[in-house]
């Protein structure tokens, strides 16, 4: 982690082609969002009842999620961006420990993100992302770097990106057993192409792997079992390879000044999980300085392998066989649809730029689980 | 499961097909004014989507596999 930020911080400093560096701020972006959720899941012990045969504890928690993106530009070759997301999340993970301790009746979450952008020659670009991640049980960090080549007159790119993932964090289970900090690693590698297809059109893809190993699951996760006896703790495999592909388009209408934008996923991993996700986003202008955007996505998994849908045995916590019962990991299909607006103050090209403030709700449901969004953004770019 | 992934394989067989037709045609640049449309952008809103990401990842097993984060980064073990 040292030696990449050391890299990252040499690479920054790279002098442009003329002059000094300007370090103008070219992009402010800040978004508050509100995410109330409910549900319930067997993987929680917090006020079970039992449904389809299987005790299911509350999922109720809210999130306040406050994030904001600084863009710099250091000179004509260079520029830096700076996320600052932030979680304040109340009943994070309601289990029988929480009835004593309240642990995560209040949690936080930040994280900062610096990028920088890199450009080699005109069609070569050089990015560099690293950060890091605290939670009050986690303390993570992580760097990457990717590639892209502009082709054709910037008619096409192609795109190489790799990056590492540490996590440290305390695990608890759900009996309140704490054996102290362990280790999760993730490696994300990921090749991906655009076109532009027509002065209207464009499309792109993406194919990626993960691999991560160490303790991949969440911990004080519960799996019922038979029986009066304590639910078994949460396992899983200690290594996982996950793969995805997924392709897009983008397709404007001048004549009616719309855009249809569509996306399709498909995800496979070692654990036996498999999914298909499909995005579609409509935008609608209404004169110069406002859009109307309505999206919805459909979400079909399959679970892992070693999901339990009704109570294990009674001695399965003495096993090292892999289980779950996390709602999450479960066979379902997702719906999920949005409506958002946007008001351009200023549009690009202006002296003071693009500024637009945004506002946007959006409702995920799914059996025995739902969650909505409520958001207030703005954003300035140069 | 297996008509899923054929159609997967359809789908992607089909977009490559599309891209490699369609990759000889060059838009100039003077030709590409819708494509400078807001709504046209690579991410419209990072933040937004940022967010959702992170939404759909620590409640779905699907997370990751494509360059974003799945897992690291994330108490979640999804």
């Amino acid at each position: 982690m040292r030696a990449a930020t050391s890299a990252a911080l040499l690479l920054a400093l790279i002098p442009g082609p003329v002059g000094a560096d300007d370090w103008v701020v070219d992009e402010v972006r800040t978004r508050m969002a509100f995410i109330g959720q409910d549900g319930r899941g067997a993987q929680s012990q917090a006020d079970p009842i039992v449904m389809d045969g299987i005790p299911r504890g509350r999922e109720t928690l809210s999130v306040f999620q406050p994030i904001a993106r600084i863009g710099v530009r250091q000179n004509e070759r260079v520029r830096h961006t700076v996320e600052m997301p932030v979680d304040i999340v109340t009943s994070a993970s309601a289990d029988a420990l929480d009835a004593v301790s309240r642990a995560s009746l209040w949690t936080e979450a930040g994280t900062l993100q610096i990028t920088d952008d890199i450009d080699v020659t005109p069609d070569d670009h050089v990015q560099v992302i690293w950060g890091l991640h605290l939670e009050e049980v986690m303390k993570s960090g992580f760097a990457g770097l990717a590639y892209r080549r502009d082709l054709a007159q910037d008619n096409a790119t192609v795109d190489a990106r790799a990056s590492l993932v540490i996590d440290n964090f305390d695990p608890i289970t759900p009996q309140g057993f704490d054996y102290g900090f362990v280790r999760r690693g993730t490696i994300l590698a990921s090749v991906g192409a655009s076109q532009i297809l027509s002065p209207t059109t464009w499309v792109e893809g993406r194919y990626g792997v993960t691999i991560q190993w160490g303790v991949l699951e969440t911990t004080w996760n519960a799996v019922p079992v038979e029986g009066d006896t304590l639910p078994a703790q949460e396992l899983f495999p200690d290594q996982r390879v996950r793969h995805a592909i997924s392709g897009g388009i983008a397709q404007h209408l001048p004549a009616t000044h719309s855009t249809f934008r569509g996306r399709y996923r498909f995800y496979a991993d070692d654990f036996g999980a498999r999914a298909h996700t499909m995005d579609l986003d409509v935008y609608q202008w209404f004169g110069r300085f406002m859009t109307l955007k309505l999206s919805y996505r459909l979400h079909d998994q399959r679970a892992v392998d070693f999901f339990y849908d009704q109570p294990g045995p009674a001695n399965l916590y003495e096993t090292n066989l892999p289980r779950t019962a996390d709602s999450d990991l479960a066979s379902f299909r997702a719906h999920e649809w949005g409506v958002g607006v946007t008001a351009y103050l200023s549009r690009a090209g202006d002296a003071e730029g693009e500024r637009s403030v945004s506002v946007s709700f959006r409702r995920y449901t799914r059996p025995h689980f739902d969650l909505s969004i409520v958001s207030l953004s703005y954003s300035r770019t140069l | 499961m297996k008509s899923s992934f054929k159609v997967a394989r359809w789908a992607a067989a089909r977009g490559v097909a599309l891209v490699l037709v369609s990759g000889c045609v060059v838009v100039p640049a003077y030709r590409r004014e819708h494509l400078t449309d807001p709504t046209m952008a690579a991410q419209v809103d990072p933040l937004e989507e940022r967010s959702l990401r992170e939404v759909h990842t620590a409640r779905e097993v699907a997370g990751g596999g494509d360059g974003s984060a799945a897992g690291g980064g994330c108490a979640c073990g999804n």
